[in-house]
C-alpha cells in the first residue's frame, strides 16, 4: 500500500513536473514567437511571396529546396534549436551574423524554441541546413 | 587579440572598469562573441587589412557611456562607438582600426518623443526604422520616416554616416534633416548642440543652431564624440500619393530630362525622381556586349542604335508626387507638360494612384516601400532563380557627381573606360558593371550619386583583394574627374580622404588640429575617415605609417 501511495504520489509530481515543463515550453515557445516576428520576419516570414511583396529569406529558401522543404522557416519540421542559434550566430549567404545586443541570448533561446517546435527530425538535422 | 600597442594587464585592467561601468553581463570577451563584431560584409575578409576587436562593451545609459569612455582615457583604450551597427556594405560594426573595443550602444533604444503637430522625433542610438515605424504606427501619428533601403539600421547611426533615402525633398539627406544632439565628448564631458544647449529648451529638435558656430557636422563621420541622443525632422504624413513614368528614347535625351525633374524638384512640385534605363534588361546579350567591349568605346549614336533596335527607351524615370488627389493630379500633369515639351519624343505612363493611410495589404505591394516611408528588407536578395550563387556580401562604391545628364554620361564612360579590359568578379557574368545603361541615384537633393556595388566574400579572398583593387582604382578615377566619395567601408576611406587634397589637405589637418585638441590621447574611432590620432601619423604627419604600403 506503502509502495502504491509512493507510486502514486511520484507519478502525481510527475504529472506536476510535465504539466509545468509544458506551460513553460509553452510560454518559451509564445516568446519565440513574438521575437522571431520583431527580428526575423522581415526577410524569413511566412506570408506568401507574391506581386511586390518580398521576404528575401524565404524566397531564398524557396529557390534553395525547389519544393523539398518549405521556404518559410516557421513551417519546417526539421530545424532543430541548435540549428537555428547556429545561423544566427554565424550567418549564411547574405545573412549576417547578429550581435547578443542585436539578439540577446534570451531571445535566441526562444526563437530557437519556436522554430524547432514541430521538429521531428530527431537529433541529427545539422545535414540539412548546414549545406546552405 | 589586444588594441594595438596595449599590454595584456592595461587591457585587463581597462575590462575590469569597462565591467564596472556598464555591468559584467554587457561586456563580451569570448572570441565567439567579440567575432560578432566583425564586419559581415568585409571587403578584407581573409586578407590581413580585415578589421578584427578585442571587445564589446554595451551602455544602457549616458552616465555609462561617460564612464566608459573617461576608463578608455585612463587606459588609452581605443573605442569605437556604433549606433545598431547594421550598416553593412560600409563598414558594419567593425573599427577603423583593428583590434579596437566596440562601444555598443545598440541597448539604448528609447524613443524619446515624436511629435506628430510640431512634426520631429528624438531618439537613442539604438533605436532601429522599424522600430520608430512601429512607434509611430501604433499610436497612430500623423508623420512619416525617411529610411534606407534596409530597415534594420537606424535615425541616429544612419544620418550620422551621412545616411540617404527616398522620400521627399531634404528628409531623403538624413543629416540634413537631423536637428539637435546630445553628445559625450572624448573628456567624458556632456553637451547639447543647437537649442538643447538652453536648458529646458523647447526647440531642440526644430531649430539647427541655437546661437553661435555650429559643431553638428563634427559629429558625423568622425570620432569628436559619442552621440547619445538625437532629433530629427519629420515629413508630415500626406493625404496622397501618385506616380507616372517618363519615357525619353534618346540617349543625349538624357540631358533636357535631368534638367525638368531638377526644376520640378527643386520647385518642390514632385518627390524623388527615380532615372532607370529600359535597356539594363538587354545588357549581358552578346550583341549588346560586343558593343560595350569595342576597345575603342561606345558612340552615343551604336547606343541608339541599339535601343532602337530592341524598341527600348534609353532613359526611364519615375515621377512621384505627394499632396492631395487634386494637387498630385494637378502636380503630375504639370510634370508631364513640361516634360513633353522638352522631349517631343517623351512618352508617358501612369502608375499608382494611392490614398493613406493603407492596409497591410497595400503595404505588402508597395514596389519599393522606402519611397513611401516603410522601412523593410526587401533590398537584400539572397539566392534567387537568375542568381543561384550569390555573394556573401557587398560594398558600395559612391561617387558624387552633378545633378545633370552630361555628368552621368560621362560618369559612365569614364569609369566604363576605366574597366575595359580589366579581369572583374564573376558576378554579372564577369561583364562591366558599368555601361551607357546605368542611371544616376537620387538619393541626395542637389547631387547625384553614381552608383555600384561589389561582392564581398568569407570564402574567396582572392576576389575580395581584386575588388579591392578595382574599388581604389575607381576612386582615382572619380579623383581625377572632381567627383568624390560621399562615404565609403574602412578599408577605403583613407583613400577616399586622400583625394580630398585642396591645398595640401588643408581641411583634414584642421580637422587634425580640433581632434588634437578634444581627443589628446586619440581614444575615440581612430582612422574613421582618415583622422587619425597624433600618436598614429607618422606618414607626413597625417596617416599611419602602414597606409606607405597600400
Amino acid at each position: 500500500m506503502k509502495t502504491v501511495i509512493a507510486g502514486a504520489a511520484v507519478l502525481s509530481m510527475l504529472g506536476v513536473f510535465a504539466g509545468k515543463a509544458h506551460a513553460a515550453d509553452a510560454a518559451l515557445i509564445r516568446q519565440g514567437k513574438a521575437a522571431f516576428d520583431y527580428h526575423c520576419a522581415a526577410c524569413h516570414g511566412t506570408t506568401i511571396v507574391s506581386g511586390n511583396r518580398h521576404l528575401p529569406g524565404t524566397e531564398a529558401l524557396i529557390v534553395k529546396y525547389q519544393g523539398k522543404l518549405p521556404g518559410a522557416l516557421e513551417e519546417r519540421t526539421n530545424l532543430s534549436s541548435e540549428l537555428v542559434k547556429y545561423f544566427v550566430r554565424h550567418g549564411v549567404s547574405v545573412m549576417p551574423f547578429f550581435r547578443k545586443t542585436m539578439v540577446s541570448d534570451t531571445e535566441l533561446d526562444a526563437i530557437a524554441a519556436y522554430l524547432s517546435r514541430n521538429d521531428h527530425s530527431g537529433t541529427d538535422t545539422h545535414d540539412s541546413g548546414r549545406a546552405q | 587579440m589586444l588594441p594595438p600597442g596595449v599590454s595584456a594587464e592595461e587591457f585587463a585592467a581597462a575590462t575590469a572598469a569597462f565591467k564596472e561601468a556598464v555591468g559584467e553581463a554587457h561586456v563580451y570577451t569570448s572570441p565567439e562573441d567579440v567575432a560578432l563584431y566583425q564586419d559581415a560584409y568585409d571587403v578584407l575578409w581573409g586578407l590581413p587589412g580585415q578589421r578584427q576587436v578585442s571587445a564589446g562593451v554595451a551602455p544602457t545609459s549616458v552616465e555609462q557611456v561617460q564612464k566608459v569612455v573617461l576608463a578608455a582615457n585612463r587606459h588609452r583604450i581605443p573605442i569605437y562607438p556604433i549606433s545598431t551597427g547594421m550598416d553593412l556594405g560600409y563598414g558594419g560594426s567593425a573599427p577603423n582600426l583593428s583590434g579596437g573595443v566596440v562601444l555598443d550602444l545598440k541597448l539604448m533604444n528609447r524613443i524619446i518623443e515624436v511629435d506628430d503637430k510640431r512634426h520631429f522625433a528624438i531618439v537613442e542610438p539604438g533605436v532601429s526604422y522599424f522600430d520608430l515605424y512601429r512607434h509611430i504606427q501604433d499610436r497612430g501619428l500623423k508623420v512619416w520616416i525617411d529610411g534606407p533601403d534596409p530597415g534594420w539600421g537606424g535615425p541616429m547611426g544612419n544620418s550620422l554616416d551621412h545616411g540617404v533615402g527616398d522620400t521627399w525633398g531634404g528628409y531623403r539627406d538624413h543629416f540634413y534633416s537631423h536637428c539637435g544632439m546630445e553628445v559625450v565628448l572624448p573628456n567624458g564631458e556632456l553637451i547639447r548642440t543647437g537649442m538643447g544647449a538652453l536648458p529646458n529648451a523647447k526647440t531642440w529638435a526644430e531649430y539647427h543652431y541655437g546661437v553661435g558656430p555650429y559643431v553638428d557636422g563634427l559629429f558625423a563621420q568622425s570620432g569628436f564624440g559619442v552621440v547619445t541622443k538625437m532629433g530629427f525632422h519629420l515629413f508630415p504624413a500626406p493625404e496622397a500619393y501618385r506616380s507616372a513614368t517618363v519615357f525619353a528614347p534618346k540617349r543625349l535625351d538624357l540631358i533636357p530630362l535631368v534638367e525638368q525633374m531638377n526644376y520640378l524638384e527643386h520647385a518642390g512640385i514632385i518627390a524623388q525622381p527615380q532615372y532607370g534605363s529600359p535597356m539594363r534588361a538587354v545588357v549581358n546579350q552578346a550583341a549588346v556586349q560586343a558593343v560595350l567591349n569595342n576597345p575603342a568605346g561606345w558612340t552615343d549614336s551604336e547606343i541608339d542604335e541599339l535601343a532602337a533596335e530592341h524598341q527600348l527607351a534609353s532613359w526611364s524615370c519615375q515621377i512621384q508626387v505627394f499632396g492631395s488627389p487634386e494637387t498630385t493630379l494637378a502636380n503630375l500633369n504639370y510634370a508631364k507638360q513640361r516634360l513633353q515639351a522638352a522631349i517631343p519624343a517623351a512618352t508617358f505612363k501612369d502608375g499608382v494612384f494611392q490614398r493613406f493611410p493603407l492596409t497591410s495589404e497595400q503595404k505588402a505591394q508597395v514596389p519599393h516601400k522606402p519611397s513611401l516611408g516603410i522601412p523593410n528588407l526587401e533590398a537584400f536578395r539572397g539566392r534567387t532563380p537568375e542568381s543561384p550563387a550569390p555573394p556573401d556580401g557587398h560594398v558600395w562604391f559612391s561617387p558624387v557627381i552633378p545633378k545633370n545628364g552630361e555628368s552621368v554620361l560621362e560618369a559612365q564612360r569614364a569609369f566604363s573606360d576605366a574597366l575595359r579590359g580589366v579581369d572583374l568578379p564573376t558576378r554579372e557574368g564577369g561583364n562591366n558593371p558599368y555601361t551607357p545603361f546605368n542611371a544616376p541615384s537620387t538619393w541626395m537633393f542637389r547631387a547625384f550619386v553614381f552608383l555600384s556595388g561589389w561582392p564581398a566574400s568569407k570564402s574567396n579572398p582572392q576576389q575580395n583583394k581584386q575588388v579591392y583593387d578595382i574599388i581604389l582604382k575607381l576612386i582615382q578615377v572619380a579623383a581625377d574627374h572632381g567627383w568624390g566619395e560621399y562615404r565609403t567601408p574602412p578599408a577605403f576611406q583613407d583613400a577616399v580622404v586622400k583625394a580630398y587634397s585642396f591645398n595640401n589637405h588643408a581641411l583634414l589637418r584642421y580637422q587634425q588640429l580640433l581632434k588634437d585638441a578634444t581627443d589628446p590621447n586619440g581614444i575615440l574611432s581612430a582612422g574613421r575617415y582618415g583622422l587619425w590620432p597624433k600618436h598614429m601619423r607618422q606618414l607626413d604627419g597625417l596617416w599611419p605609417a602602414y597606409l606607405a604600403k597600400t
